[in-house]
């Protein structure tokens, strides 16, 4: 994989909140058409790393460029970077006054510049992509929670993203609706989409997850395929969090 | 014995219920008994009929000042609700030195020192009309910013994190995202401040703007009659300040009802 262009690179990233330290010199980086799960206890900062990333974060020390762009960068040029990154939140902020469509919509007219029915086009193949293409005109309180988290997987795509971020993704799911976003996910990045994705879903990082990212208190203690990843534990902290989730 | 404490209980309550009954009676009666009979039945409220066009004209004028208040207002207050989310220090200092004064100075206070002590400073005359439509204005705007920040302080932090995770422009984000439910919220305050500035058009009526309670002052000089014109002028008010909370609970109610049923 590193022949690849490199699409988010983090060096000695350092992120605080007052005297809490959430990030303390993280560095990695993902290329193109790699999907890069993290893990790890609640706490440990990879929420706050997917953010820095989107420049949803400010940070306090390091590098990270995403795309070949320095961020966060002048406005123009972190607005730029937000749109061919797409992100996914762990509790969808689909905006609840507007309907699927509008929802949808709403940033590739006015960001993309993109036409009323070239837009409404592209908003039913996303739609489609992600199997509600029957829903466009309800709005996101008449929908199941998957199928909202799936409205905002296809939200993100119809800026036609150049890297994916995924927040927990199905944390805020009930059980029964995990797998239909996750089978979305998993058609990703068979696709070839590149996606950064922090889960606690340990099947589908093992399953789909070129590398898994485990971190524990703001720093990466593993980085290794899931083959190595699950079967030869390298760190202590990794071998009992492992034990608690599997 | 368990019934028969239960009995003593529901007795003692009833008689409570009749105690109380009889002393509202007793003093409302008191207070009719003692109202000043002759004068009140020789009120004489036809008299009032050949001042209907003047009565008329007057709330035209009320009704125009209070859409003056409650729409600058909001227009305004919306503006100053937004530039304090600007991380811009001074320009929010601004904002609350503005808000903060004419919400705690008496609309009596401003009227007075905009129309007298404004034209002196500036070297600008305003005619009462002028004067009485800024000063409600100023304060409608201060009163309406704070409704309007509730409002887009209730608008969840997703919607900005998405805003901001789609590049939405800063324009539209506001357009779109984030004051369409913020108004939305804001429905029951901006009603209940849209009654309160109907009824504080009246206080203008010492410049004479030529509202409902200046007319009602021309009224009762013109018929040495004050007590019939201050009692229908009353009423008028308190009937449309009853119809504007009517409508508004109407509009709440059907809100709530196509929310659910979406």
């Amino acid at each position: 994989m590193t022949d690849k262009e490199v699409v988010i690179d983090c060096r000695n990233v350092v992120k605080t909140y007052g005297s809490f330290t959430a990030l303390n010199d993280v560095s990695t980086s993902i290329h193109r058409g790699e999907v890069v799960c993290v893990v790890g206890p609640s706490g440990s900062g990879k929420s706050t790393l997917l953010r820095t990333c989107n420049g949803l974060e400010t940070i306090q020390g390091g590098t990270i460029e995403v795309l070949g762009q320095h961020m966060p960068g002048t406005r123009k040029e972190l607005e730029t970077i937000r749109r061919r990154a797409g992100m996914v939140f762990q509790s969808f902020n689909l905006f609840d006054h507007m309907s699927i469509r509008e929802n949808l919509v709403l940033a590739p007219i006015t960001t993309l510049g993109l036409d009323r029915s070239t837009a409404d086009q592209r908003a039913q193949d996303s739609l489609d992509r992600v199997g509600i293409g029957n829903q466009i005109d309800k709005y996101p309180n008449q929908l199941s929670g998957g199928q909202q988290q799936r409205v905002a997987i296809a939200r993100a795509l119809m800026m036609q993203p150049e890297v994916m971020l995924f927040d927990e993704p199905t944390s805020a799911l009930d059980p029964e609706m995990v797998g239909e976003v996750l089978d979305v996910m998993r058609d990703l990045a068979a696709q070839g989409m590149t996606m950064a994705v922090v889960t606690h879903e340990m099947g589908f990082a093992r399953e789909v997850g070129d590398r898994i990212l485990f971190m524990a208190d703001g720093q990466i203690l593993v980085d290794q395929p899931p083959d190595t990843f699950f079967t030869i534990p390298t760190d202590e902290r990794l071998t009992t969090f492992l034990s608690k989730v599997l | 014995m368990a019934v028969l404490d239960e009995l003593i209980e529901i007795s003692y309550g009833c008689a409570v219920r009749v105690a109380l009954t009889l002393t509202l009676v007793a003093v409302v009666a008191a207070g009719v008994w003692n109202l000043n009979w002759d004068t009140v039945l020789n009120l004489d409220f036809t008299g009032l009929w050949r001042f209907r066009v003047a009565i008329v004209k007057g709330f035209g004028m009320t009704l125009a000042l209070t859409a003056a208040a409650v729409l600058c207002g909001i227009l305004l207050g919306t503006l100053l609700a937004i530039a304090m989310q600007v991380r811009f220090r001074p320009l929010q200092w601004l904002v609350i030195g503005y808000v903060e004064t004419f919400r705690n100075t008496p609309i009596l206070v401003q009227l007075i020192w905009i129309h007298f002590a404004l034209p002196v400073i500036t070297g600008i005359p305003t005619t009462a009309i002028v004067s009485g439509v800024i000063a409600i204005v100023l304060q409608a705007s201060a009163y309406f910013s704070e409704i309007v920040r509730a409002g887009i302080q209730a608008v969840p932090k997703g919607y900005w994190e998405a805003s901001d995770a789609l590049g939405i422009p800063v324009i539209t984000r506001w357009t779109h995202v984030i004051l369409p439910p913020a108004f939305r919220t804001m429905i029951p305050p901006l009603v209940n401040m849209t009654i309160s500035f109907f009824k504080t058009t009246a206080i203008l009526s010492v410049l004479s703007v030529g509202e409902l309670m200046t007319v009602s002052g021309r009224i009762s000089n013109a018929t040495f009659k004050p007590i019939e014109i201050l009692t229908l002028v009353a009423l008028i008010y308190f009937v449309f300040g009853w119809l504007i909370s009517l409508s508004a609970r109407k509009i709440e109610t059907a809100m709530a009802n196509r929310e659910a049923w979406r």
